[in-house]
């Protein structure tokens, strides 16, 4: 459901990062275009983010995608400084470069966490059956095995 | 040997067999639970030592640090850094009371580090100011080739220190799922630099 928002999202931003590039050729980008491609943006790497911490949680290694988020963030400051500067024009193209960066993200770190999630109880189950399996093995053996010497023992005893 | 004293000899070995082949269960549940969380902010000369900061500058000149964030929150965590300069009568982050600076940021740098993992950038910066005795007027930041305008930089004359003393510091900011949005997290660091003529 979320991923299928995050392409909804992403392409509505997409579009309007598009028609706005073409618009803006012609009429330059007003700062109300700017504020709110920015906002998007900054939705877009929060959504990420809570993605990439979620999948940190169930133990999935996330450093490839903490690296590209955080280009995607220098790319969303650039973009605050330029709307700062007045400079709206730039700032949309990198709130733009910012959305391209995490085009696709969710979806990739919600594999991850899965993929990290199977694994882990793949390695936990396999762990804790195995011990129980042999703590269970070494439990009747001894026991057989006690046994067995203390037969050995009573019938030398008898003879 | 009788069978009393074997079978204690018995026990024993079959007693660290079961912890030895136990273990790796065991130490899924026997973990140390984590009691202090926090993060690291700091601040290193350019040399990576905490030791020869800049401190005399000139105008214009670069001068370089290292900035670095550990993270040991137990979660991976979106920062924020808002890097500030100001006058000494200027507002101040404030370790007691725990509140940033109300000046505005310069500029912010955006990064997400996993739960004990730490971050660190070079930082390359100068100022550009001029002298109007008896103040010096500070009208620009470069750091790491983003130009950065400032509105207030005027640094009046430190008797006490005989120096023109501006203080460029940085904010860590942290996203809070609890405000949808940035929290100040406490902790800042900072350069004295003494703008001197030449």
């Amino acid at each position: 459901m979320r991923s299928q928002l995050n392409r909804v999202f992403f392409f509505a931003v997409l579009v309007s990062v598009v028609v706005g590039g073409s618009v803006d050729v012609a009429l330059g980008v007003s700062e109300e275009e700017a504020s709110t491609v920015l906002a998007a943006a900054e939705s877009n790497v929060v959504v990420c983010y809570s993605a990439v911490a979620e999948a940190d949680e169930v133990g999935a290694n996330v450093t490839a995608l903490l690296t590209r988020l955080g280009e995607a963030g220098e790319f969303l400051s650039l973009g605050e400084l330029a709307f700062s500067k007045g400079d709206y024009d730039a700032a949309l193209t990198y709130a733009g470069q910012s959305q391209e960066m995490l085009s696709g993200f969710a979806d990739e770190a919600e594999d991850l966490a899965e993929l990290a999630f199977n694994e882990h109880y793949m390695s936990f189950t396999t762990t804790i059956l195995g011990s129980v399996i042999g703590v269970a093995a070494v439990v009747v053996g001894g026991v057989v095995f006690w046994f067995l010497l203390k037969k050995r023992a009573t019938e030398g005893a008898a003879k | 040997m009788s069978m009393e004293e074997h079978r204690v000899l018995f026990l024993v070995v079959g007693g660290v067999l079961i912890l030895l082949i136990a273990s790796p269960a065991l130490s899924r549940f026997l973990v140390l639970p984590r009691t202090e969380f926090f993060t690291e902010l700091w601040l290193l000369g350019p040399n990576h030592m905490a030791e020869d900061y800049p401190f005399n500058i000139t105008s214009g000149n670069e001068y370089s640090v290292f900035l670095g964030i550990g993270n040991r929150l137990g979660y991976a965590a979106y920062y924020k850094v808002l890097v500030k300069f100001r006058s000494q009568n200027q507002s101040a982050a404030d370790s007691f009371n725990r509140t940033p600076s109300s000046l505005q940021a310069l500029h912010e740098m955006r990064t997400f580090v996993a739960d004990e993992e730490v971050w660190e950038i070079p930082l390359t910066f100068s100022l550009n100011y001029s002298w109007a005795e008896p103040q010096v007027e500070v009208y620009g930041l470069t750091l790491n080739g983003v130009v950065l305008e400032l509105e207030e930089g005027l640094i009046g004359w430190d008797a006490e220190h005989n120096a023109f003393l501006g203080n460029l510091f940085f904010e860590l900011w942290i996203y809070s799922d609890r405000v949808s949005g940035f929290e100040y997290h406490e902790r800042f660091v900072s350069l004295w630099l003494n703008m001197t003529g030449s």
